[in-house]
């Protein structure tokens, strides 16, 4: 009875399963079966290429525990978010405030310039942007050495003391478009009629800001934090077209770091214990995720407790 | 041959260009020319006609396919040439040449040795080593398929082939196409600059001391852009190897950075602290261009060519390049710099390079054997050496004798560093069971290379700690890789590294092994 009932329903919905079908098929060839399997191989001593393959249960994950470079590594991924997200989402509130304004003019067009960077082929950004970092014929050093404000060049990418920081100003310039966009859609919800009420008032513009903006939005920064939290610890391609890594691993990130020990071609591939890294540092971002996201909505609740309980 | 050449070159990418590209240019190579990934044809290459010979042992009668995959580097004219002349001779069997970059090979071999489409001939990427090729049954052996083998065998130098490293329970796996006899860091300078600054590396060997001054003025007079020196820092690999030249230059006799004589790593030797210091002082001076810390050697190359810098260190590949694609730059080449009055020669391994393998699941090994008789004959090997040039020598004596006029000054330079090399022990020749002993050893980290760049890019200021150090963990690592390999049935100890009668300034001969 039960399974007729379901069964006629999934057959009246028969189109809608159909359309779902080619993105499930998808989703599962190239998203949840590298998943799972991910899982499995982390459990495996391999190579990837071999038919040599021996299960060794947990030894690559107490391998990765004491592992200085999987920490070192991971030390920097998250040294690495904790200055793009509040870079990137700082930055990108300033602008989509500007740039909300009616009454600015070419804002379209102020719009796309910031949002170009976003659209643009990662790998494309990071070798463009280690030519024009570069210290020898470089536009950026040319300009500062031209000004007077240096007097030999800064190597950006080569100093590693600097190079992580160098890539994260270009993560940040690259990224911060989408987070705009997110920031004007959030701006576009506060009602107009309360910035009249408040001009009418004789509010001036920054406590309009202050007072009326940013308590409304706020509940989106949430949000946007969060993308911009995971999107900071994916950031693969443009270190590795900046700078591999190097130089003396100084920018070496987690995914970087894995996809040294999986397929590098200087080193013996280690495919199984490559997933078993990946698989705990997922694990990581996913609990520190939910973390934040838990305490986030904390804040939230009791914020709108506190407001509640006033007249 | 030049103008003959570019003028042929010229009218075959127009003629692509006005028949519509890619769909023209498959279509022509599908009938006439090898198919190569990317149809081109380099200007100033050398024109050399190939004489393919009947073949020896019968080849298939029907319409074949045969597919070879290399990494390209200056190989590709050889092939897309030889090809043409030898469809020329067989049209029943189609020829496809695909000359990738490693990274690609890394890719593409061990995705069709599982599917069973490899290529039927190919080179390995560095990840399978020949060892595991063969124990996975990946490969086959040649000695059925190229005729005559015995006589075959014998036209290679001496102590060629070796058992674990192409010979495999007395079958031979891997064929090395050109000869490893090549002098990996040899300076390569813009003759002006060098001249300016006072000095002729090619009129007299440099000393360490004259190398830096040397530096030092190429970038005072560069005036910020020109720099005495780049460096792959971005590559370490390639550090190793110059830091390697460095120190035999100061009188270090060593083989795979193992002193023979004491079967020890020579890590922590002083020449090799000195010759790390020597380029950090280069560093220090000023000397280095900007942005080497993220250079590859590929990448750093053209920096010299271009003017931005007047010294890099290189191998006879950067000759190669230059010649071709930079006719007009002057440069000379020369050896590393020394330190003191008792250089040792670089040695080199006497198995060749450029190894290529046939693939088990291939179905023309016929032609695969016939195909590489000739490319190892002296024709075939003349052939390869006129175009191929000296990057990559041929590996057959003769045909590098055969080749010698048709050399550029730089080029006969190369030539000429190389015949300072000696041949090097094999400590595989010595034990074969060494074999299995390398593949227990684990990849140490921080390696050497990696230890060089730290001190390059100024993260490592104890490079006498941090070498010591390195020997203790390679000592241990090797000492580990013994048990283990001992616990599995090897016959191996530590005297097998040891060389007694090791001499740096000599050949090591075949008879020399016994003797030890």
């Amino acid at each position: 009875m039960v399974a007729e009932t379901l069964w006629r329903r999934v057959w009246e919905a028969r189109w809608s399963y159909v359309f779902m079908a080619p993105t499930l098929v998808l989703a599962i060839l190239f998203t949840f079966y590298p998943l799972v399997a991910s899982w499995y191989i982390s459990f495996l001593d391999w190579s990837g290429l071999d038919s040599d393959r021996e299960f060794v249960g947990f030894a690559n994950y107490v391998e990765a525990v004491s592992d200085p470079y999987f920490w070192n590594a991971f030390g920097r991924t998250f040294a690495f978010a904790a200055v793009t997200v509040p870079g990137t989402i700082g930055i990108s509130l300033v602008i989509a405030l500007v740039l909300n304004d009616q009454a600015l003019r070419m804002r379209v067009v102020f719009r796309t310039v910031f949002f170009l960077p976003v659209v643009t082929t990662t790998a494309i950004v990071g070798i463009v942007m280690s030519l024009v970092l570069n210290p020898f014929d470089g536009p950026v050093n040319a300009a500062l050495l031209y000004l007077g404000l240096i007097d030999r060049p800064i190597d950006f990418l080569g100093d590693p003391n600097l190079a992580l920081w160098s890539v994260a100003g270009v993560y940040v310039w690259k990224w911060m478009g989408i987070s705009m966009i997110y920031w004007l859609v959030a701006l576009q919800t506060v009602p107009s009629q309360l910035y009249e009420a408040a001009q009418v008032d004789g509010a001036g513009r920054w406590r309009i800001h202050r007072h009326i903006t940013v308590p409304l939005v706020m509940p989106f920064a949430v949000v946007i934090c969060l993308i911009g939290f995971v999107g900071a610890l994916q950031t693969f391609p443009l270190v590795q077209a900046m700078t591999g890594g190097g130089p003396a691993f100084s920018t070496e990130l987690v995914e970087v770091y894995i996809f040294r020990l999986a397929f590098a071609a200087e080193y013996q591939p280690r495919l199984g214990y490559a997933s078993a890294v990946a698989v705990f540092f997922g694990l990581a971002v996913l609990v520190l995720t939910l973390a934040q996201a838990w305490g986030v909505r904390r804040a939230a609740t009791s914020q709108r407790e506190l407001r509640g309980g006033r007249p | 041959m030049d103008i003959d050449d570019r003028s042929h070159a010229l009218s075959r990418r127009r003629l692509l260009a006005l028949g519509g590209g890619a769909l023209v240019s498959t279509g022509l190579s599908g009938c006439g020319g090898p198919q190569t990934a990317g149809t081109r044809r380099r200007d100033g290459v050398p024109d050399v006609k190939m004489k393919i010979p009947d073949p020896a042992m019968s080849l298939p009668s029907g319409n074949v396919q045969f597919r070879l995959m290399d990494s390209d580097d200056t190989k590709a004219p050889f092939w897309e040439a030889f090809f043409e002349a030898y469809q020329a001779k067989h049209p029943n069997i189609e020829c496809t040449y695909d000359g990738l970059p490693w990274n690609r090979i890394e890719e593409i071999a061990p995705l069709g040795i599982r599917n069973g489409t490899a290529h039927d001939v190919f080179q390995l990427p560095p990840s399978i080593p020949t060892t595991q090729a063969v124990a996975e049954g990946w490969i086959a052996p040649v000695d059925d398929i190229i005729p005559d083998f015995a006589a075959w065998k014998d036209s290679f130098p001496d102590g060629t082939f070796v058992e674990g490293v192409q010979v495999f329970d007395g079958k031979l796996y891997s064929v090395p196409l050109a000869s490893d006899r090549r002098y990996y860091a040899a300076l390569h300078y813009n003759t002006q600059l060098m001249a300016d600054a006072g000095y002729d590396p090619q009129e007299r060997r440099l000393t360490w001391d004259e190398y830096r001054d040397a530096a030092k003025k190429i970038t005072k007079n560069g005036h910020g852009r020109t720099y005495g020196l780049v460096l792959e820092i971005g590559q370490p690999p390639r550090l190793t190897a110059i830091v390697r030249y460095l120190a035999a230059s100061a009188g270090l006799g060593l083989v795979d950075d193992i002193d023979p004589t004491t079967g020890e790593y020579i890590y922590d030797r002083d020449e090799v602290a000195n010759a790390i210091e020597l380029l950090v002082a280069l560093q220090r001076d000023g000397s280095v261009l900007p942005g080497s810390a993220n250079l590859t050697a590929p990448e750093s190359w053209p920096r010299v060519a271009r003017g931005n810098a007047g010294m890099v260190h290189a191998g006879p590949w950067v000759t190669v390049q230059w010649n071709t694609q930079e006719p007009d730059f002057d440069f000379g080449v020369a050896e590393v710099p020394m330190d003191g009055s008792d250089p040792k020669p670089l040695g080199y391994p006497k198995t060749g390079t450029d190894n290529v393998v046939v693939f088990s699941k291939s179905k023309v090994k016929a032609v695969a054997g016939d195909v590489l008789a000739f490319v190892t004959s002296l024709p075939g090997q003349t052939a390869w050496g006129k175009i191929v040039g000296v990057g990559n020598p041929p590996i057959i004596e003769a045909a590098n004798q055969a080749i010698e006029e048709s050399l550029t000054p730089q080029a006969k330079m190369c030539q000429k560093l190389a015949d300072t090399m000696v041949a090097a022990p094999s400590f595989l020749v010595g034990n074969p069971d060494i074999a299995l002993v390398n593949r227990e050893l684990k990849p140490l980290s921080p390696d050497f290379g990696e230890i060089i760049q730290a001190a390059l890019v100024g993260e490592t200021r104890d490079i006498k700690g941090a070498l010591r150090d390195l020997k203790d963990r390679a000592m241990r690592n090797r000492d580990q890789a013994i048990a283990a390999a001992k616990s599995k049935g090897a016959q191996v100890s530590l005297d097998d590294w040891v060389f007694a009668n090791w001499d740096p300034a000599k050949d090591y001969r075949p008879e020399d092994y016994k003797a030890r």
